[in-house]
């Protein structure tokens, strides 16, 4: 299109990372959450805290009081699924879980007395997770996402193609040149560091999810698409008999689940309190890279071992590859927050290319939008700012949110969700009003607040806070607020930068003329 | 041609063409499967997006629009047809 | 895995990592001036440093994959690697000099871990 390859890449890299730039980074950014989704649940659930001072009950006790509560609440109907979750790892409680009429429930349960802990109402890390692959908008979004996702490939692709010195400037950031090259070089060296990490996880969100952005293979071969799943998951359910029966106390069956399957994190009762329950004990999928668990199951009335899965069908096993590469349930909290940490990287790659883009214009303005040019670029401007600063403060703020709405307010949840939505406008409202480097250096501010005065708050309006969960010693919420406010620490790194930039700049913008 | 009408041709050749190639590409690699259909689809699922990527760039470097476009119709014209035969002969 | 351990395979891994890449951004002519005030860098060194560099790599794949098996332990090495290696842009730029020790110091705190994982 351009005279050479490498100028055509040139224009793609541009243009697309421009116009996909601002989605992608709030993709990234709560993509980057959702590693942690489940940490920040909890955080946002804080009078569930564990107490981890006094010694939980034995597992077996924990699953025979959850039974106990399921027996009681959960219905009990042709096709019921109810689950137990035990606490560990990322997941800090006891939960149960069912399904009536269409309608999601989930209680927390004191692993000790089996009674429900109230909890307050917040979507919690799992909103963040939504947004990253349907932006909340369901299929329409998750669409869009894995349009961005091609995009993002392409953009790697083109980088590449652009960079030309990769490996001579493999460790070149020179951070105290002229701004554009400071910029170019943290966006070069961030991409270039990261690329393994940025191939692999824009390539496998792409691959994960076959029924939305490849249907038609799948169902060219399966009238029910779910049938895939059961080609590759062993299913051990009975047909539904209609008679009430008594089940065992699933927790005695645990000693043997162990021995077939080598550990036990979740339960699933079919059927529960008919003749034909089965309860189906899994391993969890953090022990390796795939996100398959082994599972065992047994007839919940008589005990009797029904059969287990322990061996997987390779291209089912190659495709939940993908999948567990993508999501990182694997490899414990060193995996955690390696990819934490890539995520944060990758939202810097993003952020310093848009940033970039009017960097190069407000030194050399290019005239590409003709006669409106001053004006789309300072709109340009304006999404920068919003998409990038608006995502994190509206990430901030549905933290604060959590905080701030009174715990019996109704509809809370929705008002935190509310909140998060809302602060992307102001950001984009604010930033078209001030001028960029001042709207910039506003919204860096207000986020290292939102970060640093955070724990502050929740102490001061006597809610748990820093000091109450380390002294509970639950290093998950604890890790949460300080993760939170090292974030803070991080920008307030970015503000001499921006103060420096904002000196030097010339107060009014002049248009080659066309 | 205007530059306006060769740019909007290049992005629907990328983001249309692009998809029907790789949805194409995905359809006819399942339905020639030989072996069992969860492996048709779960391998299947893996590659074909590398199609949808070659697309986008050689869309925006090609020297000609109308030429990117005649390329897409004419592979999609073959993986439909190999699709048809694969059909029929299931 | 005790947490102890998992500690221990992590700093071992990183720190192999990091040390790795140093002697990688040493062997660059312009990295091993900006760290050495301005020395000139030779041929032979160059050729030891890369070797260096590639033999911690490889050592670090194998902590790793110690650590968390060769899957899991895979992804885990190519994480900190680039992790180890956008801690070692960052010290480049903000102060060069200090370079070289970290890298050794670095590498003493992977040697200590080593221990702490065999005793463990």
């Amino acid at each position: 299109m351009k005279k050479t390859f490498s100028l055509s890449m040139a224009w793609l890299h541009t243009w697309f990372g421009l116009y996909l730039g601002w989605l992608l980074f709030a993709v990234f950014i709560t993509g980057t959450m959702a590693v942690f989704e489940h940490g920040i649940t909890h955080w946002m659930q804080p009078e569930g805290r564990l107490d981890n001072t006094v010694s939980q009950p034995a597992v077996e006790h924990q699953f025979e009081v959850a039974q106990a509560y399921l027996q009681q609440h959960a219905p009990k109907e042709k096709g019921s699924m109810w689950m137990i979750t035990l606490p560990g790892g990322a997941h800090p409680g006891l939960e149960v879980r069912w399904r009536q009429k269409g309608e999601a429930h989930e209680v927390r349960l004191d692993p000790a007395s089996g009674e429900p802990i109230e909890l307050r109402e917040t979507e919690g890390g799992a909103m963040l997770t939504d947004f990253h692959y349907t932006l909340l908008a369901g299929l329409t979004g998750t669409i869009i996402v894995g349009l961005a996702a091609v995009v993002m490939m392409v953009g790697l692709i083109s980088g590449i193609v652009i960079h030309k010195r990769i490996f001579k400037d493999f460790f070149t950031f020179r951070r105290q040149s002229s701004s554009q090259r400071s910029w170019l070089d943290a966006h070069n060296v961030s991409g270039v560091l990261m690329l393994p990490f940025l191939l692999m996880i824009t390539y496998t969100g792409l691959v994960m999810q076959p029924l939305v952005f490849l249907p038609l293979g799948l169902k060219a071969v399966y009238d029910n698409p779910r049938a895939l799943r059961g080609d590759s998951v062993q299913s051990f359910e009975q047909p539904y008999a209609g008679t009430p029966a008594d089940m065992v106390n699933i927790g005695q069956l645990l000693p043997q689940a162990k021995e077939a399957i080598g550990s036990v994190e979740w339960a699933v009762i079919q059927n529960g309190g008919d003749a034909s329950a089965v309860v189906e004990f899994f391993a969890g999928v953090g022990g390796r890279v795939a996100a398959v668990a082994d599972h065992v199951a047994f007839s919940a009335v008589t005990g009797e071992l029904l059969g287990k899965q322990t061996e997987w069908r390779d291209s089912g096993y190659v495709f939940r590859s993908f999948v567990g590469l993508h999501i990182a349930m694997f490899g414990g909290w060193t995996v955690s927050w390696l990819y934490f940490i890539g995520g944060i990287v990758s939202c810097g790659l993003i952020a310093t290319g848009l940033i970039l883009f009017t960097i190069k214009r407000r030194k050399r303005p290019e005239n590409e939008f003709g006669a409106a040019s001053a004006r789309v670029y300072r709109l340009i401007e304006a999404l920068n700012v919003a998409a990038v600063m608006g995502s994190i403060n509206a990430i901030l703020i549905y933290f604060w949110a959590n905080r701030i709405l009174p715990i019996d307010f109704a509809e809370r949840s929705d008002w935190e969700v509310r909140a998060f939505l809302l602060t992307w406008l102001v950001s984009l409202v604010h930033a078209l009003i001030r001028k960029p480097l001042a709207s910039w250096r506003d919204q860096v501010i207000l986020a290292l607040l939102l970060c640093w005065l955070l724990p502050v708050y929740s102490w001061l309006s006597g809610q748990p806070n820093l000091l109450t969960f380390w002294q509970k010693g639950d290093g998950i919420a604890f890790g949460v607020e300080v993760t939170i406010l090292l974030f803070g620490g991080l920008l307030s790194m970015a503000i001499p930068k921006l103060s420096s930039t904002m000196q030097g700049l010339p107060s009014k913008r002049k248009v080659r003329p066309a | 041609m205007k530059a306006s009408a060769d740019i909007s041709l290049r992005v629907l050749a990328a983001f249309i063409g692009g998809y029907l190639l790789t949805a194409l590409a995905n359809l006819a690699w399942v339905l020639s499967w030989p072996g069992h259909r969860a492996d048709a689809v779960y391998y299947g699922t893996l590659f074909p997006w590398l199609i949808y990527f070659a697309v986008m760039i050689w869309a925006f470097s090609a020297r000609s629009a109308l030429k990117v476009w005649a390329v897409i119709l004419a592979v999609a014209g073959g993986l439909l047809s190999w699709v048809a035969l694969a059909w029929y002969l299931k | 895995m005790s947490n102890v351990s998992v500690l221990a395979a992590s700093l071992m891994t990183y720190a192999l990592a990091y040390a790795g890449m140093t002697a990688f951004c040493l062997g660059m002519e312009k990295h091993y001036a900006q760290a050495r005030d301005g020395a000139v860098l030779s041929p032979a060194s160059r050729k030891w440093l890369k070797a260096i560099g590639w033999s911690l790599l490889a050592l670090g794949i194998l902590s790793s994959a110690y650590g968390w098996g060769w899957s899991i332990g895979l992804v885990a090495w190519t994480g900190f690697v680039s992790a180890a290696a956008i801690s070692l842009v960052l010290l480049l730029s903000y102060s060069p000099n200090l370079l070289t020790k970290a890298g050794v110091s670095v590498a003493g705190i992977g040697l200590l871990a080593l221990l702490v994982m065999v005793i463990d």
